[in-house]
């Protein structure tokens, strides 16, 4: 009875792994692994949407996007933009789940839900009343300013201010994210810890630099690296809100790829700039990466320093 | 010692720079709400008590025709459907397929597995954005763009899924398996008889996460999608807006529609919400 048991569940086995493996490698073909390997072939090609065929072209597409001054425009405010959007972000998150972690149950729920509440809102919708928001003559900001006896400002319409607007909408709807996965991350940390420092007799700032900053230091990892990754694939509210507009000063990396891939058709062009832009991302959360890595000590030096 | 600690602990509750904290963060609350409340209260405005300076902090004439006049205007109903429809039947299938694949990963040895495992998790470093132009391209090429293939098929699966099932079912003794196989029971039946229902709530989460991901998803729908039929709420309140942006009314009557139904969810199962959206660590 039981070898024939064994051997009716490993024919089943079989099955079983072709009915689960076969069709999700069909998929994981043609949605990665297919358009990762286009991507590339595309870059060094002149593929376009309206052509048939398809010529090599060698590096002239990379040579096009950094001899392109809207592409180098593109990429210095993409980087202005995560320059402005990663430290706000990383600083506002931190300071924000330290509060979160200092206040008792009641308030703390009331406070996540405000500050989660635009993660679980459209990045259109959001755009859009900040829109209104930040409209030149009718909006609540130049009423605000005009209210307390200061100059109405531009916003949008101005280009020395409208990437600063944009960033701020951007900050705005992600901090309250990464300050809760952060305060996960601090009420992990071991309470003993924190009592053995209270009889130490180091103070409440003593004790969030030197114990639970370092303790959580691979949460504030994951997080720099998603913000960074959040700032460079910087889309909808600039698609929404400006366009790249007024002239070239709100034109982001990844609004210009779409520009001229979909609106141009210009896939070959458009293929070399996303590789561009994928590299850029995986240096930085390489970079990253390799920071925290080497300090990964430091914790439990700490750790022993304050229990000794 | 003791009392000191206690002392040192009634301190620390009546510090001021704790209040002064409490008092920021409160004040930072009404900031957060701010361009949520305007965006309601805009939507119940008149055209001309919106073009008012300084402008009033609640409408003083309420207008409800402003919804029902973005129905008139645009086919909402329709975005609405394609939306919650598209990711309603998204999300079902990902949790399904996450959890098969998962646990076949965690369960199963077979040939390969650790390099096809790791082909799969090498993917999710590379952000999915800058490889839709030449999906777009391949899948124009065969015909499928604008058509709700392209909504549905490329979310059917999702690699941060299978990566959160697999710890799960890893972590899953092998024992309540073993006990089913002496049943006799089939791979597939074990599969859903005994490991699916173990994992509802890392499917819960998986859930949300999947459902806000592809509901407030844009720049996908938007570059595959042309036909206004197929256009989901975020597409089609964005080409709202870029052909009446000055229907600031209508506009914000829509968004309010688009949003409301989502942050009343998100107010009755906040908790739900928060591990759900976290534990994807990705905002769409």
């Amino acid at each position: 009875m039981k070898p024939k048991q064994k051997k009716k569940l490993g024919r089943g086995r079989r099955r079983f792994l072709a009915i689960v493996l076969v069709p999700t490698c069909i998929w994981f073909m043609i949605f990665f692994v297919i358009p990762a390997i286009a991507v590339v072939y595309y870059s060094f090609t002149d593929a376009h949407m309206a052509y048939a065929d398809t010529n090599f072209v060698g590096l002239r597409q990379y040579i096009k996007a950094f001899t392109d001054s809207t592409f180098i425009i593109a990429l210095q405010n993409t980087t202005v933009a995560a320059l402005i959007i990663v430290p706000s972000t990383i600083v506002l998150s931190i300071l924000l789940a330290a509060g979160l972690n200092a206040v008792g149950n009641r308030l703390r729920q009331y406070l996540t839900f405000v500050y989660f509440l635009p993660s679980v809102i459209s990045a259109v919708s959001i755009s859009l009343v900040w829109d209104w928001l930040y409209n030149k003559s009718y909006g609540l900001f130049n009423a605000i300013l005009l209210a307390l006896g200061l100059k109405a400002q531009p916003f949008l319409t101005s280009a020395n201010q409208a990437l600063a607007c944009l960033c701020i909408v951007q900050i705005w709807s992600i901090f309250g994210y990464y300050a809760v996965i952060l305060l996960a991350a601090m009420r992990g940390v071991d309470k003993e810890i924190y009592e053995a420092t209270e009889i130490d007799g180091a103070g409440a700032c003593a004790r969030f630099f030197r114990i639970t900053l370092p303790l959580i230091k691979n949460s504030i990892l994951f997080v720099c690296i998603m913000t960074t990754t959040v700032a460079f694939m910087f889309f909808t509210p600039a698609k929404i809100l400006t366009d790249g507009t007024p002239g070239t000063s709100t034109e982001v990396m990844l609004l210009h790829i779409m520009k001229k891939g979909i609106q141009n058709s210009d896939i070959g062009y458009a293929s070399a700039m996303s590789i561009v832009l994928m590299i850029i991302i995986l240096i930085f959360s390489g970079i990253q990466w390799l920071l925290t890595r080497e300090k990964k000590e430091k914790p439990k030096y700490y750790k022993e320093e304050v229990k000794a | 010692m003791k009392a000191e600690v206690q002392v040192n602990k009634k301190r620390k509750k009546h510090s001021p720079g704790f209040y002064i904290g409490v008092a920021v963060m409160l004040i930072g609350s009404l900031i957060m709400i701010l361009p949520l409340y305007w965006m309601v209260m805009s939507s119940l405005k008149s055209q001309t008590e919106l073009l008012q300076m300084p402008p009033t902090m609640y409408p003083h004439e309420l207008i409800l025709t402003n919804f029902s006049r973005v129905f008139e205007q645009i086919p909402f109903l329709r975005y609405y459907a394609n939306s919650l429809g598209t990711s309603l039947l998204n999300t079902v299938v990902g949790v399904f397929t996450s959890a098969i694949i998962g646990f076949t990963f965690a369960k199963y040895r077979f040939k390969g597995r650790n390099v096809l495992f790791f082909v799969i998790l090498a993917f999710m470093m590379i952000p999915y954005d800058t490889l839709m132009i030449p999906l777009y391209k391949m899948l124009a090429g065969v015909h499928l763009t604008n058509s709700y293939f392209v909504l549905t098929v490329p979310f059917f699966g999702n690699i941060f899924g299978i990566f959160l099932m697999r710890q799960f079912y890893l972590d899953l003794p092998d024992t309540y398996l073993e006990a089913a196989e002496v049943d006799g029971c089939g791979h597939m039946k074990r599969f859903l008889s005994i490991a699916f229902p173990m994992a509802k709530p890392m499917m819960s989460a998986l859930f949300i996460y999947l459902f806000m991901s592809t509901y407030n998803s844009y720049l996908w729908p938007l570059i595959s999608v042309s036909k206004r039929e197929l256009f989901t709420l975020t597409v089609g309140i964005g080409a709202f807006f870029s052909d009446r942006g000055t229907q600031v009314d209508l506009i914000m009557a829509a968004s309010t529609m688009m949003i409301v139904p989502i942050v009343i969810i998100f107010a009755a199962c906040q908790k739900n919400f928060v591990e759900g959206l976290t534990v994807g660590g990705i905002k769409g």
